[in-house]
């Protein structure tokens, strides 16, 4: 149990995959113009993770140490294919916004990491677990990093417009410099936040 | 002994492979009507048909030669629709279309609507990848508004400010370019009115 909330912890604060190891970052970059793009995002990498770290742990005694890469690389491309196509033929509209980086999903080193560093180190469980715990965290840095971008970059969050009338939207925040620029300040936030907490 | 590691490896990938490709083909045959329909209604469906001809109630097929026909002799166009309301009478065409100049993301694709006798009365734009917040912005109603009421013998043409002819329609501000490629569209869909539907 105490290992369960060790390991959604790390991922969502202490090693969250995007505000302190930095992994991920082209979908994270681009995709983030919206909220409901980068939540769209997060959910759909999520699903592949928890996918892949559930196959990829119960497998583990069975791949051979050799061809461990182009396995991982098969189980995670296979998921990624699948939610590609249910995503086309049910989330059309979110399918059309995500585009390219759906199929990119495949070569986003936050999964590979995972399943090399801990899916094929650990059992069922606790893989699982990892997964959720760091497709949160990816998933909240993703949708936040798109609220801050919406908000400024359109006055909306959600799609809703908050930020109406005399507001002037930013519109360098939803073009790629805003991605840097939000996502500097962001990281520069959380540094902040645990360094005084340590202190 | 080492001849049959290399085997032994490629059978355990040779195996993983196909459970993959195996599970991919189920779920492709699960999944590839469902996209079929699901592009359908998001690009000709009768919320489409509302947008583009107002008062029609849905889109139904024109003669699948006339489509043909036009589609070997127009590259830029897709497929053309008739807009009817509820109780089958025609209201209007909707023609699909690319194009024929390109935006700053390439040729962009609408639906445009028009009237039993050679009137623009509505565009809606199904694809772009126009620059968002700039370009995007001929998807406005301000801007799109400016077509209704075009008709077959006008060229549409975009003017940066000051519009003093009836063919004439004011660009966007800061997208020249998407406002050009935008009205190549309408044209495009219109000469084809023009020519075979009307």
């Amino acid at each position: 149990m105490m290992n369960i909330v060790k390991n959604l912890k790390n991922g969502i604060i202490k090693e969250n995959p995007i505000f302190v190891q930095l992994l991920g970052m082209c979908p994270t970059l681009a995709v983030t113009t919206s909220a409901l793009n980068g939540l769209g995002m997060g959910l759909a990498t999520t699903t592949v993770l928890i996918g892949s770290n559930i196959v990829i742990a119960s497998l583990r005694k069975l791949i051979p140490n050799k061809i461990r890469i182009p396995v991982f690389i098969v189980v995670i491309a296979t998921f990624v294919t699948l939610i590609d196509m249910f995503m086309h033929a049910y989330a059309l509209e979110l399918y059309k916004s995500l585009g390219l980086f759906i199929p990119l999903i495949v070569v986003n080193c936050l999964i590979l990491g995972r399943a090399e560093s801990y899916a094929s180190k650990n059992s069922v469980v606790p893989s699982i677990f990892d997964a959720i715990g760091m497709g949160i965290g990816f998933t909240l840095a993703l949708t936040v990093l798109g609220m801050v971008r919406e908000l400024l970059g359109s006055g909306s969050l959600f799609g809703a417009t908050i930020l109406g009338g005399s507001f002037e939207p930013a519109l360098i925040m939803i073009l790629p410099p805003g991605a840097f620029l939000a996502l500097g300040f962001l990281i520069g936030l959380v540094n902040f936040i645990s360094r005084k907490k340590a202190a | 002994m080492m001849q049959n590691e290399i085997v032994k490896l490629g059978i355990v990938l040779l195996i993983i492979t196909s459970i993959a490709g195996g599970l991919l083909a189920f779920s492709n045959t699960v999944t590839a009507d469902l996209i079929v329909e699901a592009e359908e209604a998001a690009s000709s469906g009768p919320e489409v048909a509302m947008a583009v001809v107002p008062g029609s109630a849905k889109f139904v097929n024109i003669e699948e030669g006339l489509v043909e026909e036009i589609k070997s002799e127009n590259d830029k166009f897709i497929d053309g629709k008739k807009a009817v309301d509820e109780n089958g009478n025609t209201v209007g065409y909707g023609i699909r279309t690319l194009s024929t100049v390109a935006g700053y993301g390439g040729d962009m694709e609408l639906f445009v609507g028009i009237s039993p006798d050679g009137e623009v009365v509505g565009t809606k734009v199904l694809s772009m990848a126009e620059t968002p917040g700039l370009g995007t912005n001929v998807q406005n109603q301000e801007f799109k508004d400016q077509y209704l009421g075009k008709t077959t013998d006008m060229n549409i043409e975009v003017v940066k400010s000051g519009v003093s002819e009836d063919n004439q329609i004011q660009a966007v501000a800061g997208a020249t370019f998407s406002s050009n490629s935008y009205t190549s569209a309408v044209n495009n869909a219109l000469s084809i009115f023009e020519e075979y539907i009307k």
